[in-house]
């Protein structure tokens, strides 16, 4: 059908008057600038094209960079035990056992396997750090190959603790049937402990170590610097008490808090004492055992591919945290979006009902 | 009268500019003075339509080039004309007016769509029956005409600028022609 007054309402557009024209020109007269600004730029779907890629870029970067630079480092912290090659081709990597100012930190090293060569030098054993307090403990699993040889280990594991000026704190023995295992955990001065643990390593093949080492150097020089404080507070008070023009009340409240400074005095140097003890003795636990799967020395990784193992494991963690940070989020988003909508449906309605368009 | 859901419009429309995201579509940008010379007349013959007001149809032609001149960088060719963007800051120039006089005349206790047709003869050449049968259709039937009859908008465009589907667009197009006939007495 061709109707009539569409062709008229076609023909019959009317054209903007001129004074429009006009106001129209003198707003066009000035020409806006082309070059949009970031915030113009930004829109949502660029922001997503390029804010997604750019996060997964510095994920990806933050992962690789902590794989390169940090896994050296812990490498160097905590070294399996070495071969005898290594021991011999990188002796200056044997790490310093601990931080001489981080005071409860443990230092650990250890955890691999080794062969029995390697025993010979426990190069890569961390040593107790000299003219500092601190406490030393290892856990040696070594394999023996019958239930008599684990027998005679023990026995001279005991003995050569006797004789380093060491004693035994457990000792436990379990022979159920051909296998075995017993553990056995001494306590040895310091100066003994690198010589013991060599001397454990050789009683059959070292299948694992494990060494721990925290520095108490710290902790004994606050015991020590607030004995003194309270060696200073005792003399004090006892000066004071030789007065004698004292009340009664005064006499009594310098009594009692010579009497609380004493008490404290003594707890001090039985903490410290205590302390000094602890970290003049290492700890020492040695696993025997007859069980050919706990020699089993695990496959040793080169550095290319702890690199990308640590590089995964950050990656991994990331996404943990990115997956936990969009469970949290998600809910609020949802309720953001299902506002939004519900708004603009609304919003639209109520055009339509403005225009008489329902 | 039978309540019968009108057809979509297939009417004669010529499609003088090519739907959006159209892979042929030209992505050139014209500048701001040309897009306003060329699209004036296109703008304020919608709002006349639209507003049934000369005077406001001025007005509001001259608010939407100010939004347009503030708005012409993030004015992208690729995703539709200028002509179709004018539209839609037109669109949205009149109903934050509508808005702002409903909220008036609320105030006042009456409603803009309640008062007397202005007697103005807003569309210069027109008939007076086809004058008076326009200002008996709803602001939304009129709007759609001015889109597609008058501006000669293609119905993707035209669709994009009163923030609808393309077949609602249809149809709504083909209820205000239906209703126009009604008013003029030549339905059949």
């Amino acid at each position: 059908m061709t109707d009539a007054f569409l062709a008229e309402l076609r023909a019959s557009a009317p054209p903007a008057p001129e004074r429009l024209r006009e106001r129209v020109e003198a707003i066009a007269a000035h020409e806006p600038r082309a070059r949009a600004s970031w915030r113009e730029w930004l829109q949502p779907r660029r922001a997503v094209l390029v804010i997604a890629p750019a996060a997964l870029a510095a994920m990806l970067a933050v992962a690789v960079a902590h794989g390169v630079f940090e896994t050296p480092g812990q490498h160097e912290a905590a070294p399996s035990p070495p071969s005898a090659e290594r021991a011999k081709s990188r002796p200056a990597r044997v790490p310093a056992p601990t931080n001489p100012h981080r005071s409860g930190a443990f230092d650990r090293a250890g955890g691999g396997g080794a062969s029995a060569q390697a025993l010979k030098g426990i190069a890569g054993t961390p040593q107790a750090a000299r003219g500092r307090k601190q406490d030393y403990r290892a856990t040696l699993t070594v394999r023996v190959a019958n239930v008599g040889r684990m027998s005679d280990a023990m026995k001279a594991a005991i003995n050569a603790t006797r004789r380093w000026g060491g004693y035994v704190v457990s000792a436990r023995y379990d022979v159920p049937g051909r296998n075995g295992d017993a553990e056995l955990v001494v306590r040895i001065p310091v100066q003994h402990v690198q010589a013991a643990i060599q001397r454990f390593s050789n009683l059959g093949t070292l299948a694992a170590q494990d060494v721990s080492i925290r520095d108490v150097q710290g902790r004994l020089d606050d015991y020590t610097r607030q004995l003194a404080s309270v060696a200073k507070l005792i003399a004090k008070t006892r000066a004071e008490l030789l007065d004698p023009n004292l009340t009664r009340a005064e006499r009594a409240t310098l009594e009692a808090r010579l009497a609380r400074a004493q008490a404290r005095g003594g707890y001090l140097r039985g903490e410290r004492a205590k302390l000094a003890r602890t970290a003049s003795f290492a700890t020492v636990t040695l696993n025997l055992t007859t069980r050919a799967a706990a020699a089993a020395a695990p496959r040793k990784q080169g550095d290319v591919e702890r690199t990308l193992r640590d590089a995964a494991s950050i990656l991994a963690l990331e996404l943990a945290y990115g997956l936990y940070a969009l469970i949290v989020a998600a809910p609020f988003a949802l309720v953001a979006l299902l506002i939004w909508l519900g708004a603009r449906v609304a919003r639209r309605r109520a055009d339509d009902r403005l225009l008489g368009s329902t | 009268m039978t309540n019968r859901r009108p057809a979509a419009y297939t009417g004669c429309v010529s499609a003088v500019e090519l739907p959006a995201r159209h892979p042929n579509a030209t992505a050139a940008r014209p500048t701001f003075a040309a897009a306003a010379r060329a699209h004036l007349d296109d703008v304020y013959r919608y709002l006349l339509y639209l507003t049934k007001d000369g005077t406001l149809a001025e007005d509001l032609t001259a608010d939407t080039f100010e939004r347009a001149l503030r708005a012409w960088p993030r004015f992208d060719p690729r995703r539709g004309s200028a002509r179709t963007w004018l539209c839609q800051l037109a669109r949205t120039s009149a109903l934050d007016h509508f808005r702002a006089e409903q909220r008036r005349h609320r105030r006042e206790e009456r409603y803009a769509r309640d008062e007397p047709v202005a007697a103005e003869h807003h569309a210069g050449g027109l008939s007076p029956e086809l004058e008076a049968a326009l200002a008996r259709l709803s602001p939304a039937e009129r709007e759609v005409i001015a889109l597609r009859v008058v501006l000669d908008l293609d119905g993707p465009s035209a669709a994009r600028v009163l923030g609808i589907r393309e077949s609602a667009c249809s149809t709504r197009l083909s209820r205000a022609l239906d209703h126009l006939r009604r008013e003029m007495g030549t339905d059949d």
